[in-house]
């Protein structure tokens, strides 16, 4: 061990100073000295070395025997203790986010979704929104998030029933894990990092590279028209789900000249105005823009479940495309009444076994089917056709939007009707 | 019914937790003197102003307080294994929420608590002498008592709570609002002087029945005219000596300061006997809150300490204390050693002034040799709560009979330096550095057999 007391090192400068005899000069000779017990290490080391026995090796078979062991003596202790239930989890808020019905006054005020900024921060266009004044800050109602937000619930859950694609833009930090399990839930897309400016304006040249898919309307992805998809143009989401409108009003104000409707979570100092649906609540806690997401992606499943249900019948919520190859030679005889739309369509057209329909497929049949086209952008894996296994992505592009040509109109028409008094768009 | 009126919504927002978190208190005000004061904003209070919130584990690791947003974890979760924090204001015009942490108040009161300390009521310890002012519980029934408890009625009890100012803590501008609202009440309390003068007579009339042997049965209700009232009332206006303890009692105010001996004239506005539970409240004024505190709420320090070993101990185990300010010239005046217990300022009771031997080490003066700053041990016998809100505790030393169960030793500083020959730098050797790694068996062998050797020389020496 190398004891250095006062911080000298040796060096061949030091060496080479003339050295003062030490009985003149007793302190400075301190300086010029490293002396230490040399053989020390040495020593103990080997002593060690002599005393630490060889680790002993159990063999593998005693080792998997421990474990079995251990792991009876687990299972065995699994059931005592006590049974805790109805506590608070706050990882289920995201896990399992509650339905539209579930939502009570009391959720929404233990998701904090009534704390407003700072009464300094206002929009004044908020005021029937606020409930009052406490510690400095506005109120906002709860029966009013309730309500907006059961409103907003019905319209996702509308534009998922007509087949409709939602958007949900959450880009705050921390946001991620709601925004992308909402759109799992809803089987739409999400945004979790920078809304790329003129996605939708200018969506030919920032999206036109992106790959679209052709489904059915059971959501099976359909191989025809190769050429034809590729060559469609950039798609458009039919409803945009947005957690922080004041830092996406670009998004926002481009889904106004696109008319696309919109869904915003709005604090005291945002602006209603700017969101065609707005939910009165509190933006900034996690916990309230986890619900109010959560409870959203919910109602998109709900919507999602009955359009496959309807499906199922063989009815379909949304109208159907119209077909993107011109067909001269081919004719249809009795289904015409049917399907007038899509009355011409190639034969190499894939089977259509799914309805259970025991004819031979026709081309009407499988016409019908083709509903909706989706894209995504280049860089979605092909792997990964689902849009919720976008989540562990780490590229920028996540944006993802897409559109169904045909449904879109009616779907957002028929949401709007379902809720009453929805304010017009301002944009 | 004012509950019935209520929305749903605004009841269920009364009820929350955030809600209920109470107003802050008024900061302590600073001293009314001309003297400089060294203050400052980030030192800790005295006592806690605003409520202390901590958040479950699971919420914590969200950050979730349950308040606008979530807070930091650089700032709590980060920091501290339990961040406790205060909200100092939900949102601010910045978008943030301005808080802190609240460990300094919280973390007082565990070790505090953990000292097993009763609250007494507040009392003058002398440092001359060695007498400790007798433990006196606010608790006791016939002190803890405010202006409107049943227990007032009892012969022999006091209060600690006036319905009346405290004249004497009050500025100029709050005495005249004082005086001014007292007029206002005139009528009122013309009828409870009135009220308190048929009393007076009835008591007279009783005694002087008592005296003369008449039957107290038979004595009618006393009927006080106006004249006698009005002529009442001159007598008081006339004798000071007799109106003031009418008007303490009428205004119900808490007794004042005693007047110094060599201030006292012939006639002045004579005070009752104090009511105030502890004599130091008429001194410094009654407290904000109940006596206690809230600090602890054992009314007695007769507790008998079990050691495994050893059995029952006088003596609860020791704490250390850090000698803040050793004694000696401060400011131009000699004062006492000042220490550390706990969290809390205490003036070392047994420091005397002149050189005492076998002091702890950094007591008598600063001393920066001790590792970790300079502590001793003490044991708390008293703690108070004054009408400030500051706590008081006083103790004393640790005994060697307190310490010796617990094997406590006070920090010794060297008499003599021991300094090693390496350090002195006798030793004229440089270690071979380089030899380790190449050292065969054969250098190993020889250095094991030299130094086994030298050990047994040096072990026989």
């Amino acid at each position: 061990m190398i004891v250095r007391q006062l911080c000298v090192r040796q060096s061949r400068q030091l060496r080479a100073l003339p050295r003062p005899s030490p009985i003149r000069t007793p302190i400075l000779s301190r300086f010029s000295s490293t002396g230490t017990i040399v053989d020390t290490p040495v020593q103990t080391e080997q002593a060690f070395a002599a005393e630490t026995p060889a680790p002993s090796e159990i063999p593998a078979a005693q080792t998997v025997q421990l474990f079995g062991k251990y792991q009876k003596t687990k299972h065995g202790f699994q059931n005592l203790g006590s049974d805790v239930r109805g506590a608070y989890q706050p990882g289920n808020l995201i896990k399992y986010p509650p339905k539209p019905s579930e939502v009570t006054l009391e959720l929404l005020l233990s998701c904090q979704t009534h704390l407003g900024h700072t009464t300094s921060r206002w929009n004044p266009q908020n005021s029937r929104y606020i409930f009052g004044v406490r510690d400095g800050i506005h109120i906002l109602s709860l029966d009013l998030t309730a309500a907006h937000l059961r409103r907003a619930a019905k319209v996702v859950e509308e534009v998922a029933y007509r087949g409709g694609l939602i958007l949900f833009v959450g880009t705050r930090k921390g946001q991620k894990r709601a925004v992308v399990r909402a759109a799992e839930l809803a089987q739409g897309y999400h945004l979790f990092e920078r809304w790329i400016p003129g996605s939708l304006t200018n969506g030919e040249q920032i999206l036109g590279h992106c790959e679209k898919k052709l489904v059915n309307s059971m959501d099976e992805e359909m191989h025809m028209w190769e050429k034809e998809v590729k060559e469609y143009p950039a798609l458009k989401p039919d409803l945009v789900v947005c957690l922080n409108p004041l830092e996406n009003e670009v998004l926002l104000h481009e889904c106004g000249l696109n008319n696309v409707p919109t869904i915003g979570v709005i604090d005291t100092d945002a602006d209603p105005t700017s969101v065609t649906y707005p939910i009165p609540s509190n933006d900034d806690s996690m916990r309230a823009v986890s619900l109010i997401v959560g409870v959203l992606g919910r109602a998109g499943e709900a919507g999602q479940k009955r359009r496959l249900e309807s499906a199922q019948k063989g009815q379909l919520t949304y109208e159907k495309m119209a077909p993107l190859v011109n067909f001269t030679a081919v004719t249809s005889t009795s289904e015409t009444e049917e399907v007038p739309v899509e009355k011409s369509l190639s034969v190499e057209q894939p089977e259509e076994a799914r309805m259970g329909d025991p004819t031979p497929p026709s081309a009407e049949s499988v016409a019908a089917d083709i509903a909706s086209i989706e894209a995504a952008i280049a860089d979605y894996s092909a792997a990964n056709p689902e849009p919720a296994a976008t989540e562990s992505t780490e590229s920028t592009t996540e944006s993802t939007e897409s559109t169904t040509e045909s449904a879109t109109e009616s779907a957002t028409e028929s949401a709007t009707e379902s809720t009453t008094d929805a304010p017009e768009k301002q944009q | 019914m004012a509950a019935a009126r209520l929305s749903p919504t605004a009841n269920l927002l009364r009820k929350s937790r955030l809600f209920a978190l109470p107003q802050a208190l008024t900061p302590p005000q600073e001293q009314a003197t001309s003297r400089y004061v060294a203050e400052s904003d980030t030192a800790t209070l005295p006592y806690p102003i605003r409520a202390a919130i901590a958040t479950p584990s699971s919420s914590l690791a969200r950050g979730d307080w349950g308040l606008k947003r979530p807070l930091p974890a650089k700032s709590t979760s980060d920091k501290s294994s339990r961040p406790v924090v205060r909200v100092l204001e939900l949102d601010t015009f910045e978008h943030t929420t301005d808080f802190e942490s609240a460990a300094d108040h919280t973390v007082t009161l565990e070790k505090f608590q953990e000292l097993h300390m009763p609250i007494s009521l507040p009392a003058k310890v002398n440092y001359t002498s060695n007498m400790v002012p007798r433990h006196v519980s606010p608790f006791e029934p016939h002190v803890d008592n405010t202006n409107t408890s049943k227990g007032l009625g009892e012969p022999g009890a006091k209060q600690f709570k006036h319905s009346g100012p405290w004249l004497a803590g009050q500025t100029e501008a709050e005495f005249q609002a004082f005086s001014k609202s007292v007029q206002k009440n005139k009528p009122e309390l013309l009828q409870k002087l009135r009220e308190y003068f048929i009393a007076k007579r009835t008591a007279e009339r009783r005694k002087q029945a008592q005296d003369n042997g008449e039957d107290l049965e038979g004595l009618g209700p006393i009927r006080v005219t106006d004249e006698e009232f009005q002529t009442y009332i001159k007598s008081l206006r006339a004798d000071p000596m007799s109106l003031g303890p009418v008007v303490f009692e009428l205004l119900d105010l808490p007794s004042p300061p005693a007047v110094p001996a060599g201030r006292v004239g012939s006639t002045y506005f004579q005070s009752p006997s104090t009511k105030l539970s502890a004599a130091e409240y008429a001194i410094s004024g009654p407290p904000k809150t109940h006596p206690s505190a809230g600090l602890s709420y054992s009314r007695s320090h007769a507790l008998i300490y079990n050691h495994p070993k050893y059995g029952p101990q006088a003596y609860q185990r020791p704490v250390q204390a850090r000698i803040l300010r050793p004694k000696g010239r401060f400011k131009g005046k000699t004062a006492k050693a000042i220490a550390g217990v706990g969290g809390i300022v205490v003036e070392d009771l047994n420091a005397m002034n002149f050189v005492e031997q076998g002091s702890p080490a950094g007591l008598a003066t600063f001393d920066a040799t001790i590792p970790g700053g300079a502590k001793y041990w003490v044991t708390p016998i008293r703690s108070s709560v004054d009408s400030e809100g500051k706590i008081g505790l006083s103790s004393y030393r640790a005994s060697a009979t307190s310490k010796a169960p617990y094997n406590i030793e006070q920090h010794q500083t060297a008499g003599s330096y021991s300094i090693s020959d390496v350090a002195r730098g006798d030793h004229r050797m440089v270690p071979k550095l380089d030899t380790q790694g190449k050292a065969g068996t054969e250098d190993v062998a020889r250095n094991l057999l030299k130094t086994l050797s030298s050990a047994n020389a040096r072990s026989r020496g």
